[in-house]
């Protein structure tokens, strides 16, 4: 697994975990009633979960078993995904400390860490797309390509026991 | 595939015809003009969400994530089968109680709400401590 996969991955079962207790205190205050400023959690909680969770998962996946662009190219403008990655990151951390700014500088300011988190998320998510635009092809056949590792379903299956089939141009032995 | 992860999946897929019927019914509702509980909204949304996208997600982590080491695919997998049962009855606990608790208030009901917030997060925290070792690598 590359390294910025990892990092989206980890990021983003933080966010999930992180957004499930956000969650989970707004649903403490609909069973008992107490606690009703519990309720400001609520943009944090959705934006952790949705963004933060189920899309740098799918982030983080896609930039590890996209195929690559061929011989010397890999995964093509890496520079462009990681930009897409801090984008994103600041994104969900000016959302998630929302709650926090509203209670501490008033709404005005609140309101301000959404536009600013809104702007990010936009350019993150059109740096990912133009990074995996070109990624987005047929993969290669067995041997056409040199970053395919014969020796990796073997490899890979052996230690594992439960790989999923590897494409030609997919993770490599060991990621 | 392991065991958790088929648990995981047709689960999942139990959560999406389930949540599509109810999902079905709320646009079928709005389309004739007939009015819902507002409070199958959040559930259908969570139906969705927790019991089919979320729970594919775990299945699929647990499944694919490189293995934690040679010969032991998994690290904790006694406390990943904690995180599947307690997301599990923590989701159906809210479908169940969330509406009757909004329509027809009881006393004690709500803490079987509560009951079901202390299980959801429980099984996401579970679930990352498990998956956290197997999220790494060595490529650029
Ligand atoms: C521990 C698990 C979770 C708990 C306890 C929880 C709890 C809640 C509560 C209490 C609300 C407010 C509902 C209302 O307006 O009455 C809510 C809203 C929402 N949650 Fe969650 N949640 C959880 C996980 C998730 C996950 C994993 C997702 C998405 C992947 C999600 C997405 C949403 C969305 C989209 C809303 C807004 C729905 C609406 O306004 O009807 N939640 N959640």
């Amino acid at each position: 697994m590359p390294r910025l996969s990892w990092f989206f991955l980890r990021g983003g079962f933080i966010c999930l975990a992180v957004g499930m207790l956000a969650g989970g205190l707004i649903l403490v205050q609909k069973g008992t009633g107490r606690f009703p400023f519990f309720w400001v959690l609520l943009p944090a909680h959705i934006y952790l979960v949705l963004v933060g969770g189920v899309t740098q998962c799918a982030l983080g996946v896609s930039y590890w078993i996209l195929p690559r662009l061929g011989p010397g190219k890999g995964r093509g403008n890496t520079a462009l995904a990681w930009s897409s990655y801090w984008a994103l990151k600041t994104a969900i951390l000016l959302v998630a400390l929302h709650p926090v700014v509203k209670i501490a500088l008033g709404a005005p300011a609140a309101g301000a860490t959404f536009v600013c988190g809104g702007v990010l998320q936009g350019l993150a998510a059109a740096g990912f797309a133009l990074h995996a635009w070109p990624r987005i092809r047929p993969s290669q056949t067995v041997g056409a390509d040199s970053t395919f590792s014969l020796s990796f379903s073997r490899r890979h299956v052996r230690a594992s026991q439960y790989v999923c089939e590897p494409s030609a141009d997919g993770p490599k032995a060991g990621e | 595939m392991p065991l958790l992860t088929r648990c995981f999946l047709k689960t999942a897929i139990l959560y999406f015809v389930a949540s599509s019927c109810l999902g079905g019914y709320l646009l079928i509702a709005v389309g004739l003009q007939h009015t819902t509980p507002p409070v199958l909204q959040p559930v259908y949304w969570h139906m969705l969400l927790v019991g089919w996208l979320m729970q594919l997600i775990f299945g699929v982590a647990y499944w694919m994530f490189p293995p934690f080491a040679k010969g032991q695919p998994h690290r904790y997998p006694a406390l990943a089968w904690f995180a599947y049962a307690a997301l599990n009855v923590g989701l159906l606990l809210r479908v169940v109680v969330e509406p009757w608790h909004v329509m027809r208030p009881q006393p004690g009901l709500g803490w079987l709400l509560v009951c079901s917030a202390v299980l959801q997060v429980a099984a996401g925290w579970m679930f990352l401590i498990t998956i956290w070792t197997r999220i790494r690598g060595r490529g650029r």
